[in-house]
This record gives structure tokens, C-alpha cells and sequence, in this order.
């Protein structure tokens, strides 16, 4: 029997020189990518006053982001909305179509959510930066804190900082490998319960994966929820400085 | 916000445990199976397609979200709100409208009223002044009678009173010639009926 851990390994479909393989994961990201933009283009083309269901729900995403960013970086989170629109786009759609069997969850690898977060770290810091130049290192001391605690204060600051792309990209793939690698356990207590008991052992595993893969769906959009709030946090933090 | 974080945070403990267990069941089985022991996300080898592809799809799909996709949503929510703002503007515009029309009309109801009063107050006045009118016509047509009555009343009352001297001279002339035996004098008479009557 495969080893529950094996529907993470990457497998070359077409070789590319240079070694960008177009593999599984290549696929998945290319086709999370049509989806969204079909998901979109499609439900805006009969461009409805009063809109029909597949148009509400392509509209709700856009406001579902939209009121995100305006709640919590403001006014001049606005200019940010496509970028925050594709991290959660692109996050969510492959937490979802990891669902489907046989698929491949590219936000289960490390390397992937380990990117997004160090952009999204970079870009964050960036955006802090570019509007308040220097003064943006002030982030790391707080306000109203005696001045001879600052040797404690500040070094602890600058870590929390840097640990944000670390919990962020750990956040998202340790729970989708958690997921997986549970789903794909219990299908395997169903073959190997089954074996042995003529079938009947295989019952309750069955019917615990079925509440696991709902389950699974929840956690795929409340992580793909989660990394996208914590963008726009960190956002908040660089703009307005605490 | 904080719960979903708690949450996620619970989340990776089972990962943990759930890997654990299947290094459990599994065995050494496992560590053969997948190449180089363990999970295939910690084989390095298969970090630059992975990023190469991740860059590139993301990119993708970054620019066709910024420019293909959300400015078709965006302009569809707006010309949407835009029509919204536009029908209530033009129903508050209607609204006045319809005030101004009844606040036009109402005044209209009123002068009407005001002047139906005014007619009705000034009938009532001629009529009043008709009817005052003909009373002292009346009146006065009354009281011409009433003197025309008395005058004759008063000519009878006279004429009634004549008589009665002339009766009370004879009856005075029969009653002195049967008491004298002579004929009075007929101006001796008439004039102590006279002197009789204003005694009387």
C-alpha cells in the first residue's frame, strides 16, 4: 500500500531544460490560475444589473476581499486590492482543488507557501519603506515603553517581525499536509479494516473520512481566509505604523 | 480572528501527531518508500520548478486578475451602484414633485373653500337685507292699515254719537212735554243734552 505521504511527490509531466520540469504541481498552479480567471471572466460576461448566480458569486469574492482590505488597512489598502485579490485567489483555489482526487495540492509544499510568505514579507516591508522611509523602523519600538527596557524590547520586536513568513507559510502547509495525510490514513484504515473483518471493519473509517474531506473543505478556505487577513494586517502595520 | 489563529494552531497538532502515527503503522516501510526518507516537500531538488512555476502562474494570474478580471467586476458593481444612486436621486426629485403638486393643489382647495364662503357669506346678506327690507315694508303697510282702521272706528264711534244726542233730544223733548204738558224748546233741549253729554 502507498504511503499516505506519497500523493505529495512531485512528478514530472513534460521536461523543461534548466530544470523547470512541468510537473504535477505545475499543472495544478496552472489550472488553480484558468479556473480563477474563468471563475471571474465568465461570471462578468453578460455584465447583469440584476445578476444571475454564477455573476453573485464571481461579485461577492470581489466584495468579500474588497470590505477585507477597507476593514482592516483602510483607504489606502485600495491600491493593494488585486495583489490581496490573487494571493487569496490563487491560496484558496489550491487548498480547493487539492480536494479533488487525484489531484495535487501545491500549497501542501513548503517551498511554495514559503514563497508566497517571503513575497508577501518583502512586499510588506517594501510598501513600509517606500511611505515612510526611514521613520518605518520606529515599528520595531513601541510606544510608551521605558527607554531602559529598549535592549529587551526592540531585539524581540524585530524577531516577531521576522517570524511572520515563517508562521505564515507554516500555517498553510502544515495544515494541508495534516489534511491529506489524515484522509489519506483513514482511507487506508478502510482497505486495511476491511481486509481482515470481511468488509464490515472498513465502515467507520469511511464514515469518519466523509466528515474529514467537509472538514477539509473548511479548512481549505479558512486558510486560504487566514493567509489572506494576515496580508492585509501586515499591510496595515507598514502603512500606519502600529 | 483570533479563534481562526488558535484554530490553525490546533490544526498543526494533529499534523504532527497524524504524521507521527503513520511513521507508527507504517514503520520502516515508510522510510523506504518514499525516496530519501521522508516527505516529499523536504527534497530540494524539486524547488526550482516549483518556484519557477509558482512565480510564473502567480504572475499570470496577477495580471490577468489586474487587468482582465476585476476591472470587468469592479465596473459592473459600480455602474450598479452608480444606477441605484441615480433611481433614488430621481425618486427624491419625484418626491418633491409630487409635494410641490399637493401643496399646489391643497392651496387650490383652499381658495376654492374661501371663496364659496365669501359667496355663501354674501347671499346670506342679501337675502337678510331682502327680508329686512320687505319686513319694514310690511310694516309699514300694517300700520297705514291699522291708522286707516282706527279712523274709521273713531268716524263710527262719531257718527254713532250723533245719533245718540239726537236720540236723547227726543227722548228728553217726549219725556219734559209729558211731564209739562208743553213742548219744550227744541235749542233749549239740544243744549242741556249738550251740557248733559260733557258732564258725562
Amino acid at each position: 500500500m502507498a504511503s499516505p505521504l506519497e500523493q505529495f511527490t512531485i512528478k514530472t509531466i513534460a521536461e523543461v531544460p534548466g530544470g523547470f520540469d512541468f510537473t504535477n504541481s505545475s499543472l495544478w498552479m496552472t489550472l488553480a490560475v484558468a479556473t480563477a480567471t474563468i471563475f471571474l471572466v465568465g461570471g462578468m460576461r453578460k455584465r447583469e444589473m440584476v445578476p444571475g448566480p454564477w455573476q453573485s458569486m464571481a461579485e461577492s469574492v470581489y466584495v468579500f476581499i474588497g470590505d477585507m482590505i477597507r476593514d482592516n488597512v483602510g483607504a489606502q489598502g485600495r491600491k493593494f486590492f488585486p495583489l490581496v485579490f490573487t494571493i487569496f485567489m490563487f491560496v484558496l483555489l489550491g487548498n480547493a482543488l487539492g480536494m479533488i482526487p487525484g489531484s495535487f495540492t501545491f500549497t501542501s509544499h513548503i517551498v511554495v507557501t514559503g514563497v508566497l510568505a517571503i513575497f508577501v514579507f518583502l512586499f510588506v516591508t517594501l510598501v513600509g519603506l517606500v511611505k515612510h522611509g526611514l521613520h518605518f523602523f520606529s515599528f520595531f519600538v513601541p510606544e510608551g515603553a521605558p527607554k531602559a527596557l529598549y535592549p529587551l524590547i526592540i531585539p524581540i520586536e524585530v524577531i516577531s517581525y521576522l517570524s511572520r513568513p515563517v508562521s505564515l507559510s507554516v500555517r498553510l502547509f502544515a495544515n494541508m499536509v495534516a489534511g491529506h495525510t489524515m484522509l489519506k490514513v483513514f482511507a487506508g484504515f478502510v482497505i486495511s479494516l476491511g481486509a481482515v473483518t470481511f468488509g464490515i471493519g472498513g465502515i467507520a473509517p469511511i464514515i469518519l473520512n466523509v466528515l474529514l474531506i467537509g472538514f477539509e473543505f473548511m479548512i481549505a478556505f479558512i486558510q486560504a481566509y487566514v493567509f489572506t487577513l494576515l496580508t492585509c494586517l501586515y499591510l496595515n502595520d507598514a502603512l500606519h505604523l502600529h | 480572528m483570533t479563534s481562526i489563529l488558535t484554530h490553525s494552531i490546533e490544526r498543526a497538532a494533529p499534523a504532527v501527531l497524524a504524521a507521527a502515527g503513520t511513521f507508527a503503522t507504517a514503520g520502516g516501510a515508510l522510510a523506504a518508500e518514499a525516496e530519501g526518507g521522508g516527505m516529499p516537500q523536504l527534497d530540494p531538488s524539486t524547488y526550482p520548478t516549483q518556484i519557477f512555476w509558482l512565480v510564473v502562474s502567480f504572475t499570470v494570474l496577477f495580471l490577468l486578475m489586474w487587468k482582465v478580471a476585476l476591472p470587468r467586476v469592479g465596473e459592473v458593481i459600480e455602474q450598479r451602484e452608480q444606477k441605484i444612486s441615480a433611481d433614488l436621486e430621481r425618486a427624491e426629485k419625484l418626491r418633491e414633485e409630487v409635494e410641490q403638486v399637493t401643496a399646489e393643489y391643497e392651496k387650490l382647495l383652499a381658495d376654492a373653500r374661501g371663496d364659496a364662503q365669501e359667496q355663501f357669506r354674501k347671499a346670506q346678506d342679501k337675502v337678510k337685507a331682502d327680508q329686512d327690507k320687505k319686513l319694514a315694508k310690511s310694516e309699514d303697510e300694517i300700520a297705514a292699515r291699522i291708522a286707516e282702521a282706527e279712523e274709521r272706528i273713531e268716524e263710527a264711534r262719531k257718527a254713532a254719537l250723533g245719533e245718540l244726542r239726537s236720540v236723547a233730544e227726543d227722548a228728553a223733548g217726549a219725556a219734559v212735554a209729558k211731564l209739562t204738558g208743553e213742548t219744550p224748546d227744541p235749542a233749549a233741549i239740544k243744549k242741556a243734552v249738550e251740557a248733559a253729554a260733557k258732564e258725562a
